[in-house]
C-alpha cells in the first residue's frame, strides 16, 4: 500500500514490553488519515476506555495524513495527537490534539503514516526511529531537562553515531537526508504529570491541550526522534504541482498587493503572528511547517522564544503591560519557558488572569485563604513568571495544585462555584480556558466545545469575524456584505447547502435547527478535512477570498483536489464530510463510554447567567446576522445563553446526528448506517445504546 | 483636546485611588487569532499604562460611566464620552489615554506630589 500517498504501515510501540509491531495502514485506510486512523486504532486497542489518561492502558495515536510529508499547501505538516487526555473536567475525555513543524514529513520518509503508543516503560526511555529501525533508548540523562536541551542532545547523539545519512552521491531513497531527526518531547511539566504538559517539536511546535506531555510523562516516554531518508508516492506528481500552481493563481496573495485582513483563510499574505505588546528586538525571518504557505513563525537572531506564534506571544502580555507600561523582555522571556518547560500557555494565560483576581480579592497570597509564597506583587516581571512555571512544571507549592489545571485547582479550594457563577475562573466549556471567542457571542466557538470534548480551536467561520472586525473597527468598508458572506458561506456546506441561516448568529436564531446544522457541518468538516486529512486550521477553509473578483475561496473544491492527486481516489467534498460525520460518531460513542450523556453537557454557569459585557469585550462582537429581513454585521455583545435554548438547540444536534435526544447516545441505527454496528454492540453491551 | 477644570485635593485623591478589584473595568485586547483578551483595569494610572503599552478596544461608555461613578470624575467622564464618539473603536484609545494623562498631571499638582504608577 505505499502508494497514494501512504507509507502502507504504523509503527505499533508497547512500552512495557519494549516490543514494536506494525499494524498495516490498509486495514484502516477507510478513516482516510490522521484523526480518522486514530480513533479507529483507539477503539480497537484501548479494551477499558474508561480509564484515566494517566493509566497504562491508555493508547496514543500519533497519526499523519496521505498529504503530509508532500507538496500540498498548508496541508503537509500537521500531526494528530489522540487518546484519552489529562486536563478536561469533569472527565479526561478522549481527545486529540495536533501540531505542526516537520515531523509528520519525517514519519513519513521513514516508512510510517503513524505511531501507537501502548504501555508503561518501566524507567525513563526516549524511541530512536531511523527509517525502520526502532531502538528503546534510556532516558536517564533526558529527564529532568527541558524540551530544547533535550532535541539537542539526541541531535547531538544521532550526529556522533554512525548513520550515513548525510552521505553524498547516493540516489533518491538510497538513504540520505540533509535533515536532522525530528523530535517531540515533553518537558518537566511532562515528567511531571503536570495537566498542562504539552509535546513540544523542534522550538515553537506543540501540541499545547489535552494534556499529552502529562500521559507521555505518565508512560516514562521522554522523546520520539524520527529520521526517514525515503519519499513519499504521489498518484498523480504532475497534478498535484498543477494543483498547487492552480490554487497560487486563482486564490494566494499577490505580490505587492494590498493584504486583506480576513483572518485565517488562503488568500491572506504569510507573515509571522506576533502578539508580543512590544515585538522582539533584532533580525528574524520567517518560519514555516513543512510544504505551508504561510510561514506564521518566527525565528530571531538571539534564538529566544523562536518559532513561537499566536496566542503564546500574548500569554504574558497584560501583566508585562500593567507592570511596565510597554511590552517587555518579560512576554519574551516568559513564552520562551513555556516552550522549554511543555507548559500549555492558553491555560496558563487565563490562568494568570485567575490568580490575579483571587490576589487583588486578597484570597490568594502569602498567609490568605490560598495560601502561597507565589508573590503576586511581581506579577508581570520576569521573575514571576519565571516562579509560576517552573512551580507547575514541578509541581511545586502552589503548582502541585495548579498542574492538576485550574478548574481542579479552584475546586481544590473551594472556589470552583463562586468563581464559575463570577466568570473570574473563565474556563467555560470542559475545564479549557476561554479560547476568546466567547460562547455568549460566537455561537459556533462555544457548541462546538461543548459538543465535542475541548476547545474545539476551529477558526472555520471565526475567520469571518476577523475580517469583519478588521475593517469595521477600522472604519475601512467591508468587501464582503453579510448577506454575501451567508450565500458564499452556506453555498459550500453541504450537505445544508442554500440555508443561509445557519450565519445567523442573532438572538433571535441562536437555538434553531440551522444553527445547529453550522456546529454539525463544523464538526464534521473538522473532523475529516481539518483533523484527518489535516488541512492547517490558519489556512483552511477559504469560505472568502478577496482576491477574486467573485469573492469565493477554493473550499469545497480545492480541499478534495488535493486529496486526489495524492491518493488518487475519487473523494468528493462531500464524502469527506460524510466521513468526517463517521469520525465524529466514533468519537462520541468513546465518550459515551467514558459517561457523557445529555443532561452533563454543559457550560459554565457564568456563560448562561452573565450577560457578556461591553465592559469585558469592548462594546462591538460582529458576526454575521439578520435583523429582521435584512443581513447586517450584528453585535453579539450583551447576551447570555438561555437554559431552556441551549436544551432545545442540543436537541436539535442530537436529532441531526441521529442520536437519542433524551440520553444523547448515539442510536444502532445511526451507527448501522455509517457501518459501525460493531460499535453499537459496544454501546449495547455497556447499556448506553441510544433509544433502546 | 478639552480643558478641563482644576481638582481639588480631594477630587484628585478619589481620582487616583486604585479600585477594588470587583470595581474594575476591562479594556480588550483584540489579536490575530487569539480573540479577546480582556485587561482588567483597577486605576486611571492603569488605563494609562496599557492604553500607551497596547492598543485596546473598550466601549467609551462604559469608560465614561467608570470615571464617573468609581474615580468621581464626571467632568472627565463627560470628555471621555464626547472625544471618542465619532472615532474608529481602534482610534479610541490614544486619545482617551491623553485624557486620563493629562488628569492625572492635574491630580498630581493638586496634590502636589509626584504619584508612582500602580504596580511599581
Amino acid at each position: 500500500m505505499a502508494t497514494g500517498g501512504y507509507m502502507g504501515s504504523i509503527l505499533r510501540v508497547n512500552l512495557t514490553t519494549r516490543k514494536t509491531s506494525v499494524i498495516k495502514t490498509e486495514k484502516y485506510a477507510s478513516w482516510g488519515g490522521g484523526h480518522g486512523l486514530g480513533s479507529a486504532i483507539f477503539w480497537d486497542l484501548c479494551k477499558d476506555k474508561t480509564i484515566s489518561g494517566l493509566d497504562p492502558g491508555n493508547v496514543v495515536t500519533i497519526m499523519t495524513s496521505p498529504m503530509s510529508g508532500t507538496l500540498v499547501p498548508s496541508a503537509s505538516g500537521r500531526v494528530e495527537v489522540q487518546g484519552i487526555g489529562a486536563s478536561s473536567y469533569p472527565v479526561n475525555w478522549f481527545t486529540r490534539s495536533n501540531f505542526g513543524g516537520r515531523f509528520g514529513g519525517q514519519l513519513k520518509y521513514a516508512g510510517w503514516d503513524g505511531i501507537v503508543l501502548e504501555g508503561k516503560a518501566d524507567k525513563p526511555v526516549w524511541l530512536d526511529v531511523v527509517n525502520d529501525k526502532v531502538v528503546f533508548r534510556d532516558a536517564a540523562d533526558l529527564w529532568g531537562k527541558d524540551t530544547q536541551e533535550t532535541q539537542k542532545l539526541i541531535w547531538d547523539k544521532k550526529d556522533s553515531e554512525e548513520h550515513g545519512w548525510t552521505e553524498t552521491g547516493l540516489g533518491r531513497d538510497a538513504g540520505r537526508t540533509t535533515q536532522k531527526p525530528a523530535i517531540i518531547t515533553v518537558g518537566p511539566a511532562g515528567e511531571n504529570m503536570s495537566s498542562l504538559g504539552c509535546l513540544v517539536h523542534d522550538a515553537g511546535n506543540a501540541a499545547g491541550q489535552g494534556g499529552f506531555g502529562a500521559v507521555f510523562g505518565s508512560k516514562n516516554l521522554k522523546a520520539i526522534s524520527v529520521v526517514g531518508t525515503g519519499s513519499v508516492e504521489v498518484a498523480d506528481p504532475a497534478g498535484l504541482f498543477a494543483a498547487r500552481m492552480w490554487a497560487k493563481e486563482e486564490y494566494a496573495a499577490k505580490p505587492g498587493q494590498p493584504a486583506h485582513p480576513n483572518g485565517p483563510s488562503f488568500g491572506v499574505d504569510p507573515a509571522p503572528v506576533l502578539m508580543y505588546g512590544t515585538p522582539p528586538k533584532g533580525a528574524k525571518g520567517p518560519q514555516a511547517c513543512q510544504g505551508c504557505i504561510n510561514g506564521c513563525r518566527a525565528r530571531f537572531a538571539d534564538g529566544v522564544a523562536n518559532e513561537s506564534s499566536c496566542q503564546e506571544t500574548s500569554m504574558y502580555k497584560v501583566f508585562d503591560v500593567l507592570a511596565h507600561g510597554e511590552g517587555t523582555e518579560a512576554s519574551i522571556i516568559a513564552t520562551d519557558l513555556v516552550q522549554k518547560m511543555g507548559v500549555n500557555s492558553y491555560e496558563l494565560m487565563q490562568g494568570i488572569g485567575y490568580l490575579y483576581a483571587l490576589s487583588k480579592m486578597g484570597i490568594l497570597g502569602a498567609g490568605k485563604e490560598i495560601d502561597t509564597d507565589l508573590d503576586m506583587s511581581r506579577v508581570g516581571e520576569t521573575d514571576f513568571a519565571v516562579d509560576l512555571i517552573n512551580k507547575i512544571a514541578h509541581r511545586e507549592g502552589i503548582g502541585e495544585d495548579l498542574a492538576q489545571g485550574f478548574v481542579r485547582a479552584a475546586k481544590k479550594w473551594g472556589r470552583l462555584e463562586k468563581d464559575w457563577a463570577t466568570g473570574i475562573l473563565d474556563f467555560p466549556y470542559w475545564g479549557y480556558a476561554n479560547h476568546g471567542y466567547d460562547p455568549r457571542a460566537e455561537l459556533e466557538w462555544g457548541y462546538g466545545s461543548i459538543m465535542g470534548e475541548r476547545d474545539m480551536n476551529l477558526h472555520c467561520f471565526n475567520a469571518n469575524f476577523w475580517s469583519v472586525i478588521k475593517h469595521v473597527m477600522g472604519k475601512v468598508p467591508m468587501p464582503v456584505s453579510a448577506e454575501e458572506y451567508a450565500k458564499i458561506a452556506s453555498s459550500k456546506m453541504v450537505p445544508y447547502e442554500g440555508d443561509t441561516s445557519m450565519l445567523d448568529y442573532s438572538t433571535e436564531n441562536m437555538y434553531s435547527k440551522s444553527m445547529a446544522k453550522l456546529v454539525v457541518w463544523q464538526g464534521h468538516y473538522g473532523r475529516f478535512w481539518k483533523q484527518s486529512a489535516l488541512y492547517c486550521d490558519f489556512r483552511w477553509p477559504d469560505f472568502t477570498n478577496y482576491n477574486r473578483d467573485d469573492n469565493v475561496g477554493l473550499t469545497g473544491d480545492g480541499e478534495p483536489k488535493f486529496w486526489n492527486v495524492v491518493t488518487g481516489q475519487d473523494l468528493t467534498f462531500a464524502d469527506g464530510i460524510e466521513l468526517g460525520r463517521r469520525i465524529f460518531n466514533l468519537d462520541n460513542a468513546i465518550w459515551v463510554l467514558q459517561g457523557r450523556q445529555r443532561d452533563m453537557v454543559q457550560f459554565a454557569p457564568y456563560i448562561y447567567d452573565v450577560p457578556l459585557k461591553s465592559s469585558i469585550v469592548g462594546p462591538f462582537y460582529p458576526m454575521a446576522g439578520k435583523v429582521g429581513d435584512k443581513w447586517e454585521y450584528i453585535n453579539c455583545v450583551g447576551r447570555s445563553i438561555d437554559r431552556k435554548g441551549f436544551e432545545q438547540w442540543k436537541t436539535h444536534f442530537y436529532n441531526l446526528e441521529g442520536w437519542d435526544e433524551k440520553s444523547g447516545w448515539p442510536t444502532r441505527e445511526t451507527l448501522d448506517k455509517l457501518d459501525m454496528a460493531y460499535v453499537a454492540d459496544a454501546l449495547e453491551d455497556a447499556k448506553k445504546l441510544g433509544g433502546v | 483636546m478639552a480643558e478641563l477644570t482644576q481638582m481639588t485635593p480631594e477630587a484628585a485623591e478619589r481620582f487616583l485611588a486604585p479600585q477594588p478589584y470587583e470595581e474594575r473595568i476591562h479594556v480588550s485586547l483584540v489579536g490575530k487569532h487569539g480573540g479577546f483578551q480582556p485587561v482588567p483595569v483597577l486605576s486611571a494610572a492603569e488605563f494609562v499604562k496599557v492604553t500607551t503599552g497596547l492598543n485596546p478596544v473598550f466601549s467609551a461608555d462604559d469608560l465614561a460611566v467608570w470615571v464617573t461613578e468609581r474615580l468621581g470624575d464626571a467632568e472627565l467622564g463627560d470628555v471621555i464620552r464626547s472625544e471618542c464618539a465619532d472615532l474608529a473603536l481602534f482610534q479610541q484609545a490614544p486619545v482617551a489615554c491623553a485624557l486620563v494623562v493629562a488628569r492625572l498631571a492635574q491630580a498630581e499638582a493638586a496634590l502636589g506630589v509626584a504619584v508612582a504608577p500602580q504596580g511599581e
